[in-house]
């Protein structure tokens, strides 16, 4: 699989199994577009969010259908890690709505949007493991806490989580005993420990090395395929984007400048994007706008 | 015209911050007495073994000094006034009411204080907490409700450790530097203690411990801004449960010394 993100080949094959994929898979692109009759999954409609006087999310209509991996890109400060915890219910917007699974969650009481909650799961930047507990014991957690297996099943769930992140060496190791690549992948066990229908990355590839990356890659477009995962990932990582990508969408100063296949992308015709894909030196200062360089990374 | 008019700026931002902060220790208290019956008792034990055992010797060392801080302190005047066996009387009294209570308080709101809030912030900014609300687990039951319940007991225990010790410390400089026989100084010390004394430590320790808890953990929760954020929160931590609990103890001496005992 080639690393150039100009070089589509290595995109997302077809799941197999999925009843949707013949008529609307594209061969030229080898990417998978969900039939338009998909259940829509995750929804925002005119999406706004302020800090006090700055608007970071101005307007984003979102659609992503089940099954489909949405790539949210954008330079740092254009609001996709904003754009990130108001889809997981961390912000409430300012305006316009989000919808998991049909429902808007900020009109559900907090037992309802639990419940919405435990239907997702979330890999975090740092991997967000919880510092005193054991590898293991982060997998069991949701486990332990959302359902009434035994604790002999739980081990047994968890060896097998663990497993398919290839950690299982790790289970008894704490966090601060893995490298940052493995508490990304004990993340990830942990956000598919209660076999999630909607997985949310967020920056799932930064601060990794290439093969670290491919690894990280490679789980997301498995466990797309195989457990036919909605997924969002949100990154600025431009070959990870385009290799684990249905479809793409950027966003430049809290708008989505531009949506569509990652050929499409490719060919977009506005500027920003353009310049954002092909990443010219000279373009650095054109690319960010001021205040994404007065505010620094971080999305 | 301008100093007055920064000077009535300042107190409002004081009196609104003041407000904000007991609004939202009130929100964490009531959120964490929702989760009472939910409560894991190993998770309890763990944090009854982390902020109560590991504390028993500072907080001995503290109160046998404080027991006899206050009888040397007094000794001159008693000695003057011819009572110097009064020593124990006044080392009982002031020991089981106010000082062990309130010295234990103190030493606790740096000794568990502090860290639970470094621990919380830490989880803040590492997107733990996050990563425990997005997760549909509760931060409140997880966290907060061990820690209070597990200080709140240990505070209670530690309490009692420290009226003895300050007791001790009395005893120890009423017979050793004071001539004052030892069977008249326990017997004195007997007569001045109420039972109803202790009853009343109690629950000023238990009230000082979810102090120490609601504004570590609520300190803890805020933080932002990596290891200065950090920092920011354990301190204010320390510092707002010292003034709560200096405030709250002024309180139980006036509800107790007059309200309930009459004026």
């Amino acid at each position: 699989m080639s690393d150039d993100p100009q070089n589509v080949a290595g995109h997302s094959p077809p799941r197999p199994g999925a009843p949707a994929l013949p008529p609307s898979y594209d061969p030229a692109h080898t990417a998978y577009l969900p039939a338009t009759n998909a259940q829509v999954v995750v929804q925002t409609e005119n999406l706004i969010k302020r800090f006090g006087e700055k608007t970071v999310l101005n307007g984003i209509n979102l659609t992503v259908r089940r099954g489909e991996t949405l790539v949210i890109m954008g330079a740092s400060g254009c609001g996709k890690s904003t754009l990130l915890r108001c889809l997981l219910g961390a912000h409430p917007p300012d305006e316009g709505s989000v919808r998991l699974f049909g429902q808007d969650m900020w009109s559900l009481m907090p037992p309802e949007m639990d419940a919405v909650r435990k239907r997702f799961g979330t890999l975090f930047q740092s991997g967000a493991l919880f510092s005193s507990m054991t590898v293991g014991e982060n997998v069991a957690l949701p486990l332990k806490e959302h359902t009434d297996l035994s604790q002999d099943m739980i081990d047994l769930m968890v060896k097998v989580k663990l497993e398919l992140v290839g950690l299982r060496e790790a289970e008894d190791l704490l966090p601060s005993q893995i490298s940052g690549g493995m508490a990304k992948r004990a993340g990830l066990a942990r956000a598919i420990a209660l076999d999630p229908e909607l997985l949310f990355y967020d920056e799932p590839t930064s601060g990794l090395d290439p093969i670290m990356t491919g690894i990280i890659d490679g789980l997301i477009m498995d466990l797309a395929r195989t457990m036919n995962v909605t997924s969002i990932v949100v990154t600025h990582d431009l070959k990870s984007a385009f290799r684990v990508a249905d479809r793409m969408v950027v966003l430049n100063e809290g708008r989505v400048v531009a949506e569509g296949m990652p050929h499409e992308i490719k060919g977009h015709p506005d500027p920003f994007v353009r310049r954002f894909i092909q990443g010219p030196i000279e373009a650095k200062t054109a690319i960010y706008p001021k205040s994404a360089l007065d505010k620094g990374p971080g999305g | 015209m301008v100093f007055v008019s920064q000077l009535l700026g300042s107190l409002g931002r004081l009196a609104m911050f003041l407000i904000e902060e007991v609004g939202e220790m009130g929100l964490l208290a009531q959120r964490t007495a929702g989760q009472l019956f939910r409560m894991r008792p190993d998770s309890v034990a763990v944090q009854m073994i982390r902020f109560g055992i590991r504390a028993i010797p500072i907080v001995a060392l503290v109160n046998l000094f404080v027991g006899m801080i206050v009888a040397v302190s007094m000794s001159e005047m008693l000695r003057t006034l011819g009572v110097i066996n009064w020593t124990s009387r006044v080392v009982a009294v002031s020991v089981t009411r106010e000082l062990a209570p309130l010295m234990t308080a103190i030493v606790m709101s740096g000794f568990a204080g502090a860290a639970i809030a470094a621990e919380i912030a830490t989880m803040t900014v590492n997107e733990e907490i996050l990563a425990l609300q997005v997760g549909a687990l509760s931060p409140v039951r997880l966290l907060v409700l061990p820690r209070m319940i597990g200080v709140c007991m240990m505070m209670m225990c530690l309490t009692l450790i420290a009226m003895v010790l300050g007791m001790l410390g009395g005893w120890i400089v009423g017979t050793v530097l004071l001539d004052i026989g030892s069977p008249t100084y326990i017997e004195a010390n007997n007569d001045a203690v109420k039972w109803l004394d202790i009853p009343k430590g109690l629950v000023k320790a238990f009230a000082f411990g979810m102090i120490v808890t609601l504004v570590a953990c609520r300190q803890g929760f805020k933080a932002e801004g990596g290891a200065l954020g950090v920092g920011r929160a354990t301190t204010s931590a320390v510092v707002i449960s010292i003034c709560l609990i200096i405030f709250a103890n002024l309180c139980f001496a006036i509800l107790f010394n007059w309200t309930l005992a009459g004026p």
